[in-house]
């Protein structure tokens, strides 16, 4: 499962700290993230709502003007997104970076015909006429399994299921081929029985056009059969990052530990119940002291390290696994 | 090519010889507007009236010039269905030419005061900061300046024609569609599928025109509407005022206003230009409400 450790580093994220200003203070939404993304591979980032990883996404793309980027670095091929003026960044995004969008209901225009929203993308990128970009609009419908491409093109969203309409958006995200597909929680507004489909399209179109996928997601479930590499935030915070083998397998940190027994797992004893995580998400503005996950984890050592340290990364094998916690050796024997 | 057929949801079956009709919105817009009677009404009459405006040359029996030497200020008769004017001109024949004073004016200056306003109001809400402060102080300067001042003063400098008439309607009729569309566009730029356009490396200009604007058209096409007869008015109540177009042009504000003094003993030169501009604002109006409900369904499910 480590595909493309060895291909070319496409993403390099570097030390990022980003956060809001808001009326009650600076939010560091994103703390010290560091991470690589490889051509080929399947790089999912985990975690609860308010954890960073949709303001992770938003930045590399440098979407949200109200994101506010206190240090790092986001290399991309080698060079620093952060750096990049409005007009690079324009062709980078679409061209290079495409992104699909949680609730394909909402985002596509309800205005415009499937076909021509698709179109449009060859038009502005590479500068393809009507024609030309219809006709790979089309091709791109049918490569994301909508029959009859030619004649669902000229229908609106609103005559698409939820599902279609999710491909239609992965249709546009691929239209120019791009390098790192950045899917921001893409099934969480389908149906369960569509989840898988979409997802199976998502990576064959990974493969076939040689690029790389961010997968942003809550699910586990749906990480564990797809990722090479899993990043698992708390708090903005990596808790821990390695391969899906090895933080579902060998998991280092009491929150990964704590979100894997909260999953239901169909083949085990029916009587075991399920372990939930006591307590609720720290608030970002009046962070816990030391480990931010101390007060929810039920090793912390308190008082102790845990609540007066901030835990560096600890690496846990040759691999580049990593985990955030004073106690990572022993977390991963504990499993 | 298809990936993944075994896995494809079910959808409605559609083979190679099914055609698929695309269900238009202006097609459901239609039939909406069709049930309301009123709003039929007035499209009728604006339809008749710009019929009248361009044939007007075969429906009028005189020109607007022409004076019938035997009869001055007569009422409606067989020869002169509206009467003669105090100079000997035919009433119907200047009311007829005066619809297409109207319309022209009445749709020139809107569609002027649509684009600075849709222009202006797109900007400010697209943008913020401070293009929209800037914008916003214009219209409150704006707004604080009486319309009909300004159109005297342009009169004044410009001459009294109909081309005046329309710049000053043009540029004082923008404010309301400006404001209309600022806050459609404010709304619509936090839509998730604004936001992914902007991801996918769309120009803000193209974001602008091509994926908001189309959002944002129901309410500028009521108030344009609307509007027409808003200005159609404010064009009669200038040429009342005389600083609208100059005698001999046939302008039903101006004919009311010439008729005025004769009210006791001829009210026919007031009434029937009088009822022309009632009748063309009283429809405009209809067609635009009669839109908004055809447009809004939600607002009046009956």
């Amino acid at each position: 499962m480590t595909a493309g450790r060895d291909k070319e580093i496409l993403l390099s994220v570097r030390n990022l700290e980003a956060g809001f200003d808001t009326g009650e203070g600076h939010v560091r939404a994103v703390d010290n993230v560091s991470f690589d993304i490889h051509r080929g591979e399947v790089f999912s980032i985990v975690g609860e709502s308010g954890s960073g990883k949709s303001v992770t996404a938003m930045t590399i793309l440098g979407l949200l003007p109200t994101i506010k980027v206190a240090g790092g670095e986001i290399l991309w091929k080698g060079r620093d997104l952060l750096q990049l003026g409005d007009r690079e960044m324009r062709h980078i995004r679409g061209a290079e970076i495409s992104m699909i969008f949680q609730d394909p209901l909402t985002a596509l225009n309800p205005v415009h015909t499937i076909g021509r929203q698709v179109a449009e993308m060859g038009r502005i990128h590479d500068g393809l006429n009507k024609k030309e970009s219809m006709e790979r609009a089309i091709a791109m419908l049918d490569l994301v399994g909508i029959p009859e491409a030619r004649k669902r093109a000229d229908m609106h969203p609103h005559e698409f299921s939820g599902g279609m309409r999710q491909r239609a958006m992965i249709a546009m995200a691929i239209m120019c081929s791009p390098d790192l597909l950045i899917a921001d929680e893409p099934t969480t507004a389908l149906d369960v029985t569509v989840q898988a489909q979409v997802l199976e399209v998502l990576v064959e179109i990974k493969d076939r056009i040689d690029s790389a996928i961010m997968l942003i997601t809550h699910d586990l479930g749906v990480v564990a059969g797809l990722s090479d590499n899993v990043m698992v935030m708390y708090a903005g915070r990596q808790a821990e990052l390695g391969t899906s083998d090895e933080v579902f397998y060998e998991s280092s940190h009491p929150y990964t530990l704590g979100l894997l027994k909260s999953i239901p797992d169909l083949e085990g004893p029916f009587s075991e119940p399920l372990v939930p995580i006591p307590g609720s998400p720290p608030s970002l503005i009046n962070r816990p002291s030391g480990c931010p996950f101390h007060p929810r984890c039920p090793m912390a050592e308190v008082p102790g390290r845990c609540d007066s340290e901030i835990p560096e990364l600890h690496s846990m094998g040759p691999s580049g696994h990593v985990a955030s916690c004073h106690f990572a050796e022993q977390v991963r024997v504990s499993t | 090519m298809t990936l993944v057929p075994e896995l494809l949801e079910p959808m409605p079956e559609i083979g190679p010889d099914t055609e698929v009709r695309a269900v238009s919105l202006w097609g459901d817009v239609w039939k909406r507007f069709l049930a309301n009677k009123l709003a039929v009404i007035g499209l009728v009459f604006v339809i008749l009236l710009i019929l009248v405006a361009i044939f007007a040359d075969l429906i009028a029996p005189y020109s607007i010039t022409e004076r019938d030497s035997a009869n001055f200020r007569t009422g409606p008769s067989s020869d002169h269905w509206f009467g003669t004017d105090i100079i000997g001109r035919d009433v119907f024949s200047r009311v007829v030419y005066g619809s297409r004073v109207s319309l022209k004016i009445g749709i020139v200056s809107t569609l002027i005061a649509m684009i600075i306003g849709v222009l202006l109001g797109a900007l400010a809400g697209f943008r913020g900061g401070w293009t929209e402060s800037g914008i916003m102080r214009i219209t409150d300067i704006f707004l604080s300046v009486p319309y009909i001042v300004l159109a005297i003063a342009i009169a004044t400098v410009f001459g009294r024609t109909e081309n005046t008439v329309i710049i000053v309607l043009g540029v004082t009729g923008w404010l309301g569609i400006c404001r209309i569309v600022r806050a459609s566009f404010m709304q619509l730029k936090q839509v998730e599928y604004v936001e992914a356009a902007r991801a996918l490396g769309f120009k803000g200009r193209r974001i602008m025109f091509r994926h908001i604007l189309p959002n944002a058209l129901q309410p500028i096409i009521v108030y344009g509407t609307i509007a027409i007869g808003g200005a159609i008015l404010a064009e009669a109540a200038l040429s009342f005022l005389q600083v609208g177009p100059q005698d001999p042009t046939p302008a039903w504000g101006l004919m009311v206003s010439q008729g005025k003094g004769d009210l006791a003993n001829a009210p026919h030169l007031v009434f029937f230009p009088g009822v022309a501009i009632s009748l063309t604002v009283l429809s405009f109006v209809m067609i635009g409400d009669g839109l908004r409900d055809a447009l809004d369904p939600k607002l009046k499910s009956r």
